[in-house]
């Protein structure tokens, strides 16, 4: 029997505002417990929530970003359950009327395009973090209550890990894209939960479906649906049932357990927050919006293909990322060859930032000294060489490239004058290559050239040494 | 007249450096970190904080505030107190204190341990409706950390407290003119505003039958929802005994009182899957009503007038509404109370000052 899987998604953002919503304690990441809290955020009795509206406003252009309708008048309502990370015993969301309706996510794959419808996405707050340190003992971690998050429903669209690795990806890249979210899976301001069901291909009808939480990595929601569909398939073939049921998913045994319900009560007793208005955003708040969607990264790199004449791979591993794309684009104002710019991004300032833990936005190069290094290259003032051992040098340090190479005197030798005397020292004292050159062998002309650099102390210009060689042999 | 500038505060509005515990063993022990908005604004116009009175459980009861009009009287001074169902009002039924209310909104809830977060209200006790109203200038304007707080500007001058009946126009709810002692308080105050040159006319509210339940139905629905973050873990009363998180929770929350948890229970029950549209929702609907009909009646008339008897019958009605009401102890044993339309509290608390000045008229003989 071939099964097919049936995946649907709820993905929580958390939104990148300065302050909480409903309180103005800090919101952002931190390892100290309990210190971005306030009378608010915290249960105490008197105190009275007020939105922050630029969380609404964060989470219309996510909205928009993935084609949703975006409701105007949307309210929010309280969702009651008892659990020490939750202060007030209620969460403030949205039920009746989230934010964002309808909506779809275009998934590229090796089949082609892969639709993802969106079913909606509301706004609602964060609950705080628990601690098990021990049998007995939990501590509570009050920073994140009150945090802003969309929550990001889908349809049930996707049908592979593979699918669901290009979602999470998908969405990573446009929040942060958007300055909406950091989408840090390993910082929690990405969550996802998986909700899998199993049918025969060509059933009409959906099969039971388990709900699958605690999925910390890309990696592991990719696991987790290798591993629970093949769960599922396996009871089905045996004639058992698959219970509906929401499993824990275990990344380092590499399963899916049955969770305790206990905790979570079903009945949620949904009712209209009566201390937060009724949110209403105008036609003109909206417009805003919409205008200053930035380019998403599909379109971006379809530019870089179309202006700059990159290969497809090379514009993809570009635009990927918003801050290494804007890098890209900043350091061709200042020097505009964007075959060389990618080639040297590419190559080698990629592969420093994974060697020293460095990301292009808390500043490791900018993109002034990365073009005035080009320059230096391009102009013949340094060789090749000599430019990717100062970047190596300057990356993550204040260092100037064009200070150092007056400092040191790197300037390589251009001067044909003085190099052809080199050149001329070194062809006399080798007869024997020189006699080999003669006789066919090419590449006794990169001896000779090797021997000029060496002499040179590697600040000859290769191209010049070059010429000057094959001009001597052939006058030799 | 000088008004010596002193308050009370009954103890479910949070104050600095004082036990706020809102009569609760839940939250025993209690201090607030921050102050109630009114509070705030009272200190800082120069009122003096004399203490804070002890309340019944959440306010729950009608005779909830008895502690805060004891003092009152005994320090002749201005009690602010927790309002949601007329908890204010229905004490100036047995004691010589007037009581206003506010329109929804006027006052700050920040600092109101919160009970039915669409019913609660600030509310004023005090010997006059003068006393009210001083300290009703300093309390009002918006508060940026109440989403639900209006401005009101409130009026430079004191003149409109020498309102006149001479020319107003009242409806009296004939469905809460009732029998016995308070019908004949309201029937003689009729007699006597029409004397005063009032048009004094009987208009019917419909539903008034239901206004209690529902306006209780609201309280508990809300309280229940209120009352969640009293659990044991983070402040207050945790049962000394209890170990796992189950105890922490069912043996601390044992400990309030019967009213509390009757409402909780009822509350609870209401907002429940198996309840919700069979029963809140109508009961909302009928609010709305409610609401609709009594603000469109304030459109015909300057006030609406009833008497105040010792249950939340008649005063219910403006928490429900959210509209504004004074009331005044009139002779027979009740109280009387105006309420008035949206955002009039001025106006209504000058109905009211008149409204003591005919009394003070009638017991000296003078009309």
């Amino acid at each position: 029997m071939k099964y097919e899987v049936v995946i649907g998604l709820e993905v929580h953002v958390e939104l990148k505002t300065r302050s909480k919503i409903f309180c103005s304690c800090r919101n952002g990441f931190t390892n100290e417990p309990n210190i971005h809290c306030c009378p608010g955020c915290a249960g105490f009795p008197g105190t009275l929530p007020v939105l922050n509206r630029e969380v609404m406003r964060l989470a219309a252009r996510a909205g928009m970003a993935l084609h949703c309708q975006i409701n105007p008048v949307s309210r929010f309502e309280r969702k009651h359950y008892f659990y020490p990370d939750l202060p007030e015993s209620y969460q403030i969301t949205q039920n009746e009327t989230p934010l964002c309706v309808g909506g779809y996510v275009e998934l590229e794959t090796d089949e082609g395009v892969h639709r993802v419808r969106i079913h909606h996405i509301h706004v609602e707050e964060d609950a705080g973090k628990l601690l098990h340190v021990s049998d007995d003992t939990s501590l509570c971690d009050f920073n994140r209550v009150a945090v802003p998050l969309i929550e990001i429903v889908t349809e049930p669209d996707m049908r592979s890990s593979a699918h669901v690795a290009a979602f999470l990806e998908h969405i990573k890249s446009t929040m942060q894209y958007l300055d909406v979210s950091d989408c840090k899976m390993e910082e929690g301001s990405l969550r996802c939960d998986v909700n899998i069901s199993v049918r025969v291909f060509g059933a009409s009808e959906f099969g039971v479906r388990t709900e699958m939480k605690n999925i910390n990595s890309f990696k592991a929601a990719v696991r987790a649906v290798q591993y629970e569909s093949k769960r599922h398939i396996d009871m089905l073939e045996n004639g058992k049932t698959v219970k509906r049921e929401t499993r824990r998913w275990d990344d380092v045994k590499g399963m899916s357990f049955a969770m305790r319900t206990k905790e979570m009560a079903n009945d949620y007793r949904y009712f209209p927050e009566p201390n937060v208005p009724l949110v209403v955003m105008s036609e003109a708040e909206l417009k805003d919006i919409r205008q200053s969607l930035v380019e998403l990264a599909p379109e971006r790199k379809a530019r870089f293909i179309a202006s700059y004449g990159l290969s497809a791979y090379d514009a993809g591993l570009l635009s990927q990322e918003r801050p290494l794309a804007d890098f890209f684009e900043d350091t061709l104002k200042y020097f505009n060859q964007p075959k060389t710019v990618a080639n040297w991004i590419l190559s080698d300032i990629l592969r420093l930032m994974k060697e020293r833990g460095a990301l292009i936005q808390n500043g490791c190069i900018t993109s002034e000294k990365l073009a005035s290094l080009l320059t230096l290259v391009d102009d013949g003032v340094i060789n090749i060489t000599v430019g990717k051992s100062l970047l190596e040098e300057i990356f993550g340090t204040e260092l100037d490239p064009a200070q150092l190479v007056k400092e040191r005197g790197l300037a390589q030798i251009s001067d044909e004058g003085a190099l052809s005397q080199m050149v001329r020292d070194i062809i006399a004292a080798n007869p024997a290559v020189v006699q080999d050159y003669k006789n066919g062998k090419e590449k006794a002309l990169t001896f000779f050239v090797g021997q000029v650099m060496k002499q040179s102390k590697g600040k000859a210009n290769p191209k010049v040494v070059n010429a000057l060689v094959l001009q001597a042999l052939s006058e030799a | 007249m000088m008004m010596q500038k002193r308050y009370i505060v009954s103890s479910d509005i949070l104050t600095l450096d004082r036990v706020s515990d809102a009569g609760s063993k839940m939250l025993q022990g209690f201090v607030s970190p921050f102050a109630a908005t009114v509070a705030e604004r009272l200190d800082k116009a120069g009122f003096m904080l004399l203490e804070q009175a002890a309340v019944e459980e959440f306010a729950l009861t009608p005779t909830a505030h008895s502690r805060s009009a004891e003092a009152a009287i005994r320090h002749c001074a201005l009690a602010v107190v927790s309002d949601h169902l007329g908890q204010a009002r229905v004490l100036s039924a047995s004691s010589s204190l007037s009581a206003f209310k506010p329109s929804y909104g006027v006052l700050s809830r920040l600092g109101l341990v919160a009970v039915s977060a669409s019913m609660d209200t600030i509310a004023l006790l005090a010997p006059t409706v003068a006393l009210c109203s001083e300290a009703m200038r300093v309390m009002v304007g918006s508060d940026e950390a109440d989403a639900t707080s209006v401005a009101l500007d409130w009026p430079q001058e004191d003149d409109y407290l020498n309102e006149r009946f001479n020319g107003k126009s009242i409806g009296v709810i004939r469905e809460a003119i009732g029998g016995g002692e308070s019908a004949s308080s309201v029937r003689s105050a009729m007699e006597m505003l029409s004397q005063m040159g009032a048009d004094v006319t009987e208009i019917s509210l419909a539903d008034y039958d239901k206004a209690l339940g529902v306006a209780q139905a609201v309280v508990m629905a809300e309280f229940a929802s209120a009352a969640g973050r009293y659990d044991g873990v983070k402040f207050g009363y945790r049962a000394p005994m209890a170990q796992t998180l189950e105890e922490i929770y069912c043996d601390s929350r044992a400990a309030f009182g019967l009213e509390a948890k009757k409402a909780i229970l009822m509350g609870t029950l209401l907002e429940s899957e198996k309840y919700y549209e069979s029963h809140m929702l109508p009961i909302m609907r009928l609010r709305g009503k409610l609401a609709c009909n009594l603000r469109a009646l304030l459109k015909t008339c300057d006030a609406l007038l009833t008497p105040v008897t010792s249950t939340f019958a008649e005063t219910c009605l403006a928490n429900l509404a959210g509209l504004p009401a004074v009331s005044v102890n009139w002779p027979g044993g009740s109280g009387l109370q105006f309420i008035g339309a949206f955002l009039s509290d001025a106006r209504l608390l000058g109905m009211g000052a008149e409204l003591e000045r005919a009394k003070m008229r009638l017991a000296g003989g003078i009309l």
